[in-house]
């Protein structure tokens, strides 16, 4: 070994280890903080579980970006650390853990369900499903597998329960409208052949497409909520976090930006502008078919299912 | 474009849309999951559904509560007991205070009875320590009168005998002493000034001691023992009842009675009804064996001056009375019909009765008992009455007598 590696070995090792007696004792001051001991769980599992949450999220940061002791302290401290610790000690099987869990969310579970079906009766069969599934009778290879250990505590856990009845229920929904039969299956009548020409019409939706893909991500989002899903402007907002007024004022700028935007790339595709302005005069059903194809077709497998080991 | 865009079927896991739901992510983090909700319906819609509806933020903000109360609901109805032990006590110190204020009377006169009572006879009849002591076995009969002949050896002697009515009828017009309350009653407002009216009209009677009326009250037994004589006198046969009656009377008008001696002073009539009542009572010993009627409501009696009478005095039909001008008005009907007596004296005239040399032919019992005994009609026996004298006296003490009340003499 060379004598300058051994010296940067050397410098990392002692750094590493700065790093760890610095992550020990933020560690030991959120277990205390957290009480985790409560729920039967050592420093060193306490710690284990720090580690894990970190390493799965990076502390927040970019693919390939290392967390300096700021970020990591800062990433940490913002944790659901009470809920990830009631979590981790109901996975494990604590039952003092189970019975306070129970107190706590076996009645908003069953709302939200309720809230979510739009039904009683199919809100308690899909809460009682969650139970059943959190309280491990689920095996995946063999093992018994609880999905309270895929909660890391970013948000709180009534906020991951409300988000994980709502993707059962769109999951079954989505899988059951497949499997409608046939025969009972009202098909619309075929759409008249667009007036506009297949050329002109494959312009657009490039230019359209363009138009959307410089648009921010938010914007895209609340373009897609408010004028494909037909969200309210207070859904919207709401799911952003802002007033219902800003969304309204957000669509506007988007929906002009846009326009202004795909009349800019069809003419920048060879159009003149009164050919132009005739294509953006084009129905926007047959545009907005195609958009939906565009953006709606997705793969049912989620990234948590791909996660999951 | 992003690579949530060109690979939708990538989706975020279930943490991260819950942590973008609740803004809990990092803008680098929330740009990426906004990136892929644009083009994804399926976690737009659970992002919308993981939204907590407005009915369930009321309910979660009233969960702990709930939770609590399913916890410790005992506790909740033990808190409540606070204010119904608290209703029950107060209820319980408003019996209490008022047994206490019904029975005070009673324990005070049984702890200083010689204070009760001459608080209650001072200011009725300030001479009447002058005034002989009645007979004992006058005096035994009524126990309100027995507590009016006060026995410093045996203070306690007649208690037993007593009952709070009868305590309350002589009370006292001073608030009594604060000694001689119990500790509780301390708490209790003060006595009013003036003493309850009579036994059994108080709480009892569902009349308020507040609202006593003394004139009314004067009126009331006045007329009571006017009906009462002549009920007697109607019936001859209960002419013993009516001496023994007549023999306790100067206890009754020489002191005035218990109760109206302290009810009177309030009033105007009352003590016009005291100056009669003294000479009254050596008249109606002597009345008494001729079965005369020697008392009336003043207060009932309408001269022709229109002033209230003063002094009246009786002796079979034949009637005298003053009123207020010194003005005598002689009735030979029973007081239905006054003519004026022209003045024959001097000064003002205050007083009218009937003389009392008159007492020698009434202290002469035996007779007129055995011609009641025998049921004799009334005119029978005031007819063997000698013609009664009546006197009149002046504001300056002098005394005119007259056998027929319309000519009188200087005595």
């Amino acid at each position: 070994m060379a004598p300058t590696e051994s010296v940067a070995s050397v410098e990392n090792a002692e750094l590493s280890e700065a790093v760890s007696a610095f992550d020990r004792s933020l560690a030991e001051e959120l277990w205390r903080t957290s009480d985790a001991a409560s729920w039967g769980l050592a420093k060193q599992e306490f710690e284990q579980i720090l580690q894990d949450a970190g390493a799965a999220w990076n502390y927040g940061l970019g693919e390939g970006e290392t967390a300096t002791p700021h970020q990591r302290a800062v990433f940490m401290r913002r944790l659901c650390l009470a809920d990830l610790v009631l979590a981790r000690a109901c996975a494990s099987g604590h039952e003092r853990a189970w019975e306070h869990f129970v107190a706590i969310y076996r009645q908003p579970l069953i709302r939200a369900a309720i809230a979510i079906t739009g039904n009683e009766t199919l809100g308690h069969d899909l809460a009682d499903q969650l139970y059943a599934e959190l309280y491990g009778l689920k095996e995946r290879d063999g093992e018994r597998r609880c999905p309270l250990l895929s909660y890391r505590g970013r948000g709180s856990m009534l906020g991951w329960l409300r988000t994980t009845l709502a993707q059962r229920h769109i999951d079954h929904h989505r899988r059951t409208r497949r499997e409608e039969p046939i025969e009972e299956f009202d098909a619309p009548a075929d759409d008249p052949p667009p007036q506009t020409p297949a050329r002109q019409l494959s312009q657009l939706e490039h230019a359209v497409e363009e138009a959307l893909a410089e648009e921010e991500p938010e914007e895209r989002y609340l373009l897609a909520a408010y004028y494909l899903d037909g969200q309210t402007l207070k859904q919207a907002a709401k799911a952003i976090g802002v007033h219902e007024a800003t969304v309204s004022r957000k669509l506007q700028r988007a929906v002009k930006a846009i326009r202004k935007r795909t009349m800019g790339n069809l003419q920048r595709g060879g159009m003149s502008r009164r050919a132009a302005e005739e294509a953006m005069g084009t129905d926007p059903r047959d545009l907005d078919v195609n958009l939906k194809m565009l953006l709606q077709e997705s793969q049912v497998k989620t990234f948590q299912e791909q996660a999951a080991p | 474009m992003t690579k949530a865009i060109t690979q939708p079927e990538i989706h975020p896991d279930t943490e991260r849309l819950s942590a973008f739901a609740e803004q809990a992510l990092s803008e680098r983090e929330r740009s990426e999951v906004l990136s892929h909700l644009a083009v994804c319906g399926r976690c737009r819609q659970i992002v919308t559904l993981a939204q907590a509806t407005p009915a369930e933020i009321a309910v979660e903000a009233s969960a702990p509560e709930m939770i609590q109360m399913r916890r410790a609901w005992w506790k909740e109805w033990r808190l409540a007991l606070a204010p119904v032990a608290a209703l029950a006590m107060t209820a319980a110190l408003a019996v209490y205070f008022h047994e206490q204020r019904v029975r005070r009377p009673a324990q005070m006169a049984q702890a200083n009875p010689s204070a009760m009572m001459q608080n209650a006879e001072a200011p009725a009849n300030p001479s009447q320590g002058e005034r002989p002591a009645p007979p004992p076995q006058l005096a035994s009969p009524n126990a309100t009168r027995e507590k009016r002949q006060p026995k410093p050896e045996h203070p306690d002697a007649g208690a037993p005998q007593r009952t709070p009515e009868m305590a309350m009828a002589p009370a006292s017009p001073q608030p009594p002493a604060v000694m001689d309350r119990p500790a509780e009653a301390q708490l209790q407002p003060p006595l009013p000034p003036t003493p309850p009216p009579v036994a059994n009209s108080g709480f009892l009677a569902g009349r308020e001691p507040a609202t006593y009326q003394p004139p009314a009250e004067s009126e009331w037994q006045a007329e009571k023992k006017a009906q009462e004589r002549d009920k007697l006198l109607a019936n001859p046969g209960s002419g013993e009842r009516l001496a023994a009656k007549s023999a306790q009377e100067p206890q009754d008008g020489g002191g005035g009675a218990p109760a109206s001696s302290a009810q009177v002073q309030v009033t105007a009539a009352a003590p016009e009804f005291e100056t009669q009542s003294a000479p009254m009572t050596g008249l109606l010993r002597g009345s008494q064996s001729s079965g005369l009627i020697s008392v009336h409501r003043m207060s009932a009696v309408q001269l022709p001056s229109g002033l209230p009478v003063v002094s009246i005095a009786s002796s079979g039909g034949r009637m005298l009375a003053i009123d207020k001008a010194g003005a005598l008005f002689l009735s030979e009907d029973s007081g239905t019909t006054w003519k004026r007596i022209t003045q024959q004296w001097t000064g003002r005239a205050i007083e009218v009765r009937r003389q009392p040399t008159e007492k020698a032919g009434a202290d002469q019992a035996p007779e007129p008992k055995a011609k009641t005994k025998g049921n004799a009609p009334v005119a029978a026996a005031s007819a063997t009455l000698p013609t009664p004298v009546f006197e009149i006296v002046n504001d300056q003490g002098k005394v005119w007598f007259s056998a027929d009340g319309v000519s009188w003499t200087a005595k």
